[in-house]
């Protein structure tokens, strides 16, 4: 299964989802008008994924900022994920926020409630 | 649009615009959104009091003109979809304000969404969040529903807005967040 690698932009996330490894990444910030454009090839590579995935899959999640739209994509990647959780394979969230970042530790803390994944939530130095 | 109309924009874009950081009115596109987000982080960096408002500032900003982008009336003899908009900062707060043509019809709906959203506590808006982010519904313009309760969590402060009549069918939509 070949990897999707993205540069980011100003506008959207740097991604690595590399099946080989099972290390999941998006980096950055997404903040573009149209969401769904950018998060679909990422839900439906996630969808092939989970037909065989690794034992042990590692999401890193490290935005910057994120708009509304992309809130609700990023939600439906945590869904996929989710999905594969269920088919016995574990699957960790490390969700990194920038220290005095409330808003950011609240936003995966929001994730965090809805999706039955373990989540860990790491703060870095700005 | 009548001159007439168009002096009352031009009047009150002046009026809000006297003492900002950073103002624009015209076309809302998707360049523009992006230079304007670079040129307010520059901004925001440059001073160390502004500094500590960057983060929050910039996200509501990216919310409040992402709205212009998708909820602006689009002006058909100009074939622009006309957004105006400014970041002031003044008494140890920033403000952004907003301004749209909306249809009258949309009137009543956004006065009722900011009206239940400014009658919300704390906590009820985090709930709210919740459940639309869950709700797996975006809008007809990819909007996920979400853009004012996620301002409004964010500033702890309550939104608010009104409208200018422009005719019978459109208004002027002018929306003032404070960020403290």
């Amino acid at each position: 299964m070949d990897s999707i690698i993205i540069e980011g932009t100003p506008k959207t996330p740097s991604i690595n989802f590399d099946a080989t490894s099972g290390k999941i990444e998006i980096k950055g910030r997404s903040i573009p008008e149209n969401s769904i454009e950018f998060y679909k090839p990422l839900v439906d590579w996630l969808e092939t994924y989970a037909t065989a995935p690794l034992a042990n899959t590692v999401v890193n999640i490290q935005l910057e900022y994120f708009n509304t739209s992309s809130s609700k994509c990023i939600l439906d990647i945590f869904k996929k994920l989710e999905n594969i959780a269920k088919t016995g394979n574990a699957i960790i969230i490390n969700w990194y926020y920038e220290e005095d970042d409330e808003d950011m530790l609240e936003a995966g803390e929001d994730y965090q409630s809805i999706i039955k994944v373990p989540f860990k939530m790491i703060e870095i130095e700005e | 649009m009548s001159d007439c109309k168009e002096k009352i924009i031009n009047n009150w874009f002046d009026s809000i615009t006297s003492n900002s950081l950073i103002n624009y009115k015209g076309d809302i596109t998707s360049d523009v959104i992006t230079d304007f987000v670079s040129r307010s982080e520059k901004i925001f960096e440059s001073d160390n009091t502004l500094d500590n408002f960057k983060k929050n500032t910039i996200h509501i900003f990216v919310e409040c003109v992402q709205n212009l982008f998708h909820h602006a009336l689009l002006i058909s003899e100009k074939n622009i979809r006309f957004g105006a908009f400014s970041i002031n900062y003044f008494d140890n707060c920033v403000t952004i304000v907003t301004g749209n043509y909306i249809n009258s019809k949309m009137k009543q709906l956004i006065s009722d969404r900011i009206n239940q959203i400014n009658s919300l506590s704390k906590e009820e808006l985090k709930t709210l969040y919740r459940l639309i982010l869950n709700n797996e519904e975006f809008s007809e313009k990819g909007g996920g529903g979400l853009g004012l309760i996620d301002v409004s969590k964010r500033t702890g402060t309550k939104l608010s807005y009104e409208f200018l009549n422009i005719n019978e069918n459109i208004y002027f939509y002018i929306l003032k967040i404070k960020i403290i």
